[in-house]
């Protein structure tokens, strides 16, 4: 079992001289814990840019609800009134900075210019390191945007006169959302590898982003599609980075979709560890034979 | 005085044929990475009118415009965006703050020419400009489904408030760039500007009312390039969004000039 | 041509405490300390001279240097340039000057430099016929036949600083501002490169403004040094004054044909390095002659050399005294 996950997680291997780490003892962990500390650090300095990032997605958003507002004309569509898709938007916002990831920028300029060959030689696997490295940054994220978002909850919920949230649906939100910035991680780190062959990885990233924007549900609930297409996005891993923490967070979704959804993430976890894993193994030989 | 404002236009055409030229060079010695940016650009475009799709596929008219005016709007957004884009904002407003903090300004600081225009304009970004002529076919095939065909004098004033809606978000877009120099330690505050035009130039112009109506109508006049420009087209000039139009491009541009000349009285040029 | 008068230059930089209160804390009220990089200097500089900048890393050259060409604003005193106030950036005024960046480029990467001259000449008005003509000389002057058409990423880096130096030399520029222009290249480039800019002085009577930290490039190329240190004027004269007023001693260096004795190396009743078979003395200036006369007595000479004191070592004792 050590050995699978060993496997699995993409560590370095013998070859370069480190003993093959096992992320899961509780000593090996604290090593990701100060790279999350010291990324958290970081991102304070670079505070300016989360600024205008937020308020960059907050023009966009308030443009989506400008059209809505035009579009509704006191009609319901799929479920969605006009303030469910406004709360829907604003919250989206929030999801967007909870599931973000920079794994693409970060990695596979590291493969291109050889700087991974620092990455090799500590001990510690490349993929713990990265999500420590995203935590770090998300929970600075948080911490900016939670006050915010807390009045944000009381003043819908006020206006709103019922309960848009709930403990149950705040959780499942939490917990999903966390499972998306996994998922999110999860395909930026193999679209990383690809660094390994290609120069343009940067292009598969702002393909993932155009999709995931659109067919994840940033730019429109994914309830708005035709049927046929979304029995398609329905499966895809896409969803779990916007749609679904959004939609058990509104309670458009309840315990009764939970199975499906938590086996439907666990599968796509497991699916892309191991794309990562095969990627990888192929991707660091041709990277050592470069003498990078 | 005419002839030497003559004599600058024509020079600094001159210039900017060459940097066409250089741009095109330089693409063509890394052509699959310039396929790959056209590529992105048709999947952007080809994601924004998905969104519309699904609106109108849900709504069937956007405050009083229906699917082909709207065909028509989406259409001159398109090449709105795309030319902003491609002209303006990918290799050259997006660079700028990292030019301010490496002090590559240094070098367009010393040239003869208005630091601007290399600024801005000196590096143009050709997939975007190819993804331009895909709103022409959009905006045939809504005049067709119309059954409307603009005459000449719609088509010059829809080009006229164009050109000075261009020049309008062209300095929206400038004016938060020169951002960087008062704010330099991020790089994307001045992309607030070309965010607030992406977002909404796309809008039917009568979706603004009150507060919203004087902020986009005079105080960010981003309706005149796509929505006003794609009314004019349709139904002909009015004269009063016409004048509007080239008035504020007048004002907006020298507002960029005299903050421009605020702005880089803050530059420090980094490094040795 | 170059008046300065009582010119400063200060920055306003934000300073950040390290740990996690201290950052928290800066999001809310940051700390600013103002850093004065120019104190109060004033000199002037006649056409066609060769000056030297000399300071420590942080002194102030650099920043004189970008005042001089307009790219910063001073925040007190005068400049002129050629008539002009170069904060003022004016056409004309640029047309005639240039400068060269050791650590930044202006050819475009991508291309070949002929590409970028193209630019320029376009740029600064420049006519065909003239260009082609300029194009030419400067090739002839730096070398430039085989590497003007091949892709300026490609060049090494003496290579593309000999492009970087015509692309600054097309429009015939009345004073060349040079930026620490040798900086990484290697020792036969460096020396070329100082052949270059001393024949094109010589030529077209530019006015030469240089700063380096290889005292090689001032030694060979500046008619003046002006040293610079903590932002203020220390020094502004010849080499020659420079080493008259800083230069203490003067180094002799004897290479032997036998080993001394004891006794007679006592007998020279002078300081010495020695390690056989090279004994080396420092001596006052006003003594060589002297000391020389009494040391070929005392010793079997095979070969003898006097230098003055490493231009090195001077600007070395003048930074750390003022610091």
């Amino acid at each position: 079992m050590q050995k699978l996950f060993t496997n699995l997680l993409g560590c370095p291997f013998d070859k370069v001289g480190t003993s093959a780490i096992i992320p899961h003892t509780p000593i090996s962990m604290i090593k990701y814990w100060a790279v999350l500390k010291i990324n958290f650090l970081s991102a304070f300095a670079k505070k300016g840019d989360f600024i205008g990032q937020v308020l960059i997605n907050f023009i966009q958003i308030s443009s989506f609800i400008l059209i809505w507002k035009y579009s509704f004309n006191n009609r319901t569509f799929q479920g969605y009134t006009l303030q469910d898709t406004i709360v829907y938007y604003v919250f989206v916002l929030f999801i967007t900075y909870a599931t973000l990831t920079t794994t693409v920028d970060y990695l596979s300029k590291s493969i291109k210019n050889g700087s991974l060959s620092e990455w090799l030689i500590k001990p510690r696997a490349i993929l713990f390191t990265e999500i420590a490295r995203s935590l770090g940054e998300m929970f600075f994220r948080m911490i900016q945007l939670l006050p915010i978002y807390l009045i944000i909850a009381i003043i819908t919920t006020i206006i709103a006169q019922t309960a848009i949230f709930s403990f149950q649906s705040v959780l499942f939100a939490l917990i999903f959302a966390l499972i998306g910035l996994f998922i999110n991680i999860l395909l930026e780190y193999c679209l990383s590898l690809l660094a390994f062959w290609m120069d343009e990885v940067w292009s598969l990233k702002h393909f993932k982003d155009i999709f995931a924007d659109l067919f994840g549900g940033k730019r429109i609930p994914l309830a708005f599609f035709p049927p046929v297409a979304l029995s398609v996005l329905n499966i895809l891993p896409l969803r779990f980075i916007f749609s679904v923490p959004l939609e058990y967070l509104l309670q458009k979704k309840s315990t009764a979709n939970l199975s499906f959804d938590l086996t439907l993430a666990f599968i796509w976890l497991i699916t892309l560890l191991i794309i990562a894993n095969i990627l990888f193994k192929k991707g660091i030989r041709k990277y050592a034979a470069f003498g990078n | 005085m005419l002839h030497s404002v003559t004599n600058t236009i024509k020079r600094y055409f001159k210039i900017y044929l060459i940097l066409i030229k250089y741009s095109i060079l330089r693409d063509l010695t890394y052509w699959q990475n310039f396929i790959i940016c056209v590529v992105i650009e048709i999947l952007y475009q080809a994601a924004f009118l998905t969104f519309f799709g699904v609106i109108i596929l849900q709504t069937g008219n956007i405050a009083g415009w229906g699917v082909n005016e709207l065909i028509v709007l989406l259409g001159i957004d398109t090449i709105t965006s795309e030319l902003l884009t491609g002209l303006i904002i990918v290799n050259n407003s997006r660079e700028l703050p990292a030019k301010i903090w490496s002090g590559e300004l240094d070098h367009v600081l010393l040239r003869p020419i208005h630091p601007l225009f290399n600024l801005m304009l000196g590096r143009p970004y050709f997939p975007s400009i190819i993804g331009a002529l895909t709103g022409f076919i959009i905006i045939a095939i809504g005049l067709i489904r119309l059954n409307y065909f603009p005459g000449i004098m719609s088509i010059i004033g829809a080009a006229t408030v164009f050109s000075s809606g261009f020049l309008i978000v062209f300095s929206i877009v400038t004016i938060f760039s020169l951002l960087t120099f008062f704010f330099n330690d991020t790089s994307t505050l001045p992309r607030i500007g070309e965010r607030l035009v992406y977002s909404f130039s796309s809008r039917p112009h009568s979706i603004f009312s009150g507060f919203l109506k004087t902020i986009f109508f005079f105080i960010l006049p981003i309706v005149y390039v796509s929505s006003i420009t794609s009314e004019t087209l349709r139904t002909g000039i009015e004269f009063q969004y016409l004048i509007s139009a080239v008035i504020l491009a007048i004002i907006f541009l020298f507002i960029t000039q005299l903050f421009w000349k605020v702005a880089i009285k803050r530059y420090t040029s980094a490094g040795g | 041509m170059i008046t300065v008068k009582n010119l400063t230059k200060q920055f306003k930089t934000t300073s950040k405490s390290a740990g996690l209160i201290a950052g928290l804390r800066n999001i809310w009220k940051p700390e600013y300390q103002t850093v004065t990089a120019v104190q109060d200097i004033s000199f002037q500089i006649n056409q066609g001279e060769m000056i030297g900048f000399i300071g420590p890393n942080g002194a102030g050259k650099t920043t004189t240097l970008k005042m001089l060409c307009g790219i910063l604003y001073p925040t007190s005193g005068s400049v002129d340039v050629l008539g002009y106030k170069p904060s003022d950036r004016k056409n004309e005024f640029l047309k005639q000057i240039s400068m060269v960046m050791g650590q930044k480029n202006q050819l475009i990467q991508d291309l070949p430099p002929i590409d970028s001259f193209e630019l320029n000449r376009e740029t600064y008005g420049i006519s065909k016929s003239e260009f082609k003509e300029t194009v030419k000389e400067l090739s002839d002057v730096f070398g430039l036949k085989t590497i003007l058409t091949r892709q300026t990423r490609r060049l090494s880096l003496g290579e593309r600083m000999k492009c970087e130096m015509a692309a600054a030399l097309l429009h015939k520029p009345k004073i060349l501002f040079l930026d620490e222009p040798t900086i990484g290249l290697d020792i036969i480039t460096q020396k070329k490169l100082r052949q270059y800019i001393k024949t094109y002085n010589e030529r077209y009577h530019t006015t030469i403004i240089l700063t380096s930290h290889y005292m090689d490039d001032v030694k060979e190329i500046a008619d003046r040094i002006i040293i610079i240190n903590h932002g203020s004027l220390i020094f502004d004269n010849t080499l020659t004054a420079l080493i008259k007023k800083y230069a203490t001693f003067k180094t002799l260096k004897l290479i032997l044909n036998q080993v001394p004795t004891e006794k007679t190396l006592r007998k020279l009743g002078l300081k010495y390095e020695f390690k056989y078979p090279e004994i080396t003395l420092q001596v006052s200036p006003s003594k060589i002659a002297a000391v020389t006369a009494h040391v070929l007595k005392l010793l079997d000479v095979d070969d003898i050399d006097i230098a003055e004191t490493d231009l090195t070592e001077i600007a070395t004792k003048i930074f750390e005294s003022a610091h």
